[in-house]
């Protein structure tokens, strides 16, 4: 019969406060919110015409 | 440049908590620490200050021998900051430190509680970026960031793990050493664990 051996639990950090840690909102800041939230991955630039994403997309000016 | 919702409302925002008259997050002054990090890899006395608030870590920069300039965008602060400190080799300058028009080539960039506080990996990543631009070739940055590993419960403060300071770092970047030692809070009774870390531009 195959043994396993059997893992204690150990304490490890929550991956909340690892995502609060990487996006700078673990704190509290006085004035942070008046920052923009930042743009979705992949929405960088959606702000721009398309005929700029177009250039941007295929290296023309 | 980090998005802002309105910069004069930014600026409004802090000025409006400085003249509230309540600085939990008032600096006590240079660390020993910090200190000892300029004291080993300084190789110049152009010193910025990003985010330097009331000034209250420009007397003892200077008096190491640094000519010093303090950015913060609060010209309340700044005013403050002038009045009360007044001396050879310090200036300071009410302007945001991500669009401030400066000539590069600073020795030392110097924050305390400024990169903890931002907001977004994409906002930090321009600051190290604009803080490569400012700083010469070789030119040492010096930040003081609250750590997450042990956060105070009744008093918040900016807190970041290591790997989130290093790891966008590394890119502009060589680290010489990180330390983790008290923030050197002005209220002595809230003092938090914070990274020290001092690094070289490559």
């Amino acid at each position: 019969m195959k043994k396993y051996t059997r893992v204690e639990p150990v304490p490890r950090l929550s991956p909340d406060r690892l995502r609060r840690s990487r996006e700078g909102t673990l704190g509290r800041f006085p004035s942070g919110d008046l920052y923009e939230p930042e743009p979705e991955k992949g929405q960088a630039g959606n702000h721009l015409p398309e005929s700029a994403k177009l250039g941007l997309l295929t290296g023309k000016r | 440049m980090p998005k802002v919702l309105d910069r004069e409302a930014h600026a409004a925002e802090w000025n409006y908590l400085y003249n509230r008259g309540a600085f939990p997050w008032r600096s006590g002054g240079i660390t020993e620490t910090t200190r000892r990090l300029l004291a080993t890899y300084a190789q110049g006395p152009r010193l910025l200050e990003a985010g330097c608030g009331l000034g209250d870590d420009s007397a003892q920069l200077a008096e190491m021998g640094f000519d010093y300039l303090g950015v913060d965008i609060a010209a309340t602060a700044v005013g403050s900051a002038a009045a009360t400190h007044s001396g050879r080799g310090l200036r300071f300058l009410a302007a945001d430190f991500f669009t401030f028009r400066s000539p590069p080539g600073f020795d030392v960039l110097y924050d305390k509680g400024f990169f903890h506080g931002l907001r977004g990996v994409r906002r930090r990543n321009v600051f190290l970026r604009r803080a490569a631009a400012l700083l010469r070739p070789k030119g040492l940055w010096i930040t003081v960031c609250g750590s997450a590993d042990r956060m105070l419960d009744d008093f918040m403060h900016g807190a970041i793990f290591l790997r989130d300071l290093v790891s966008p770092a590394e890119v502009y970047f060589e680290l010489l050493e990180i330390v983790k030692v008290p923030y050197g809070l002005a209220q002595t009774i809230h003092d938090f664990e914070a990274w020290h870390m001092a690094c070289r531009r490559r």
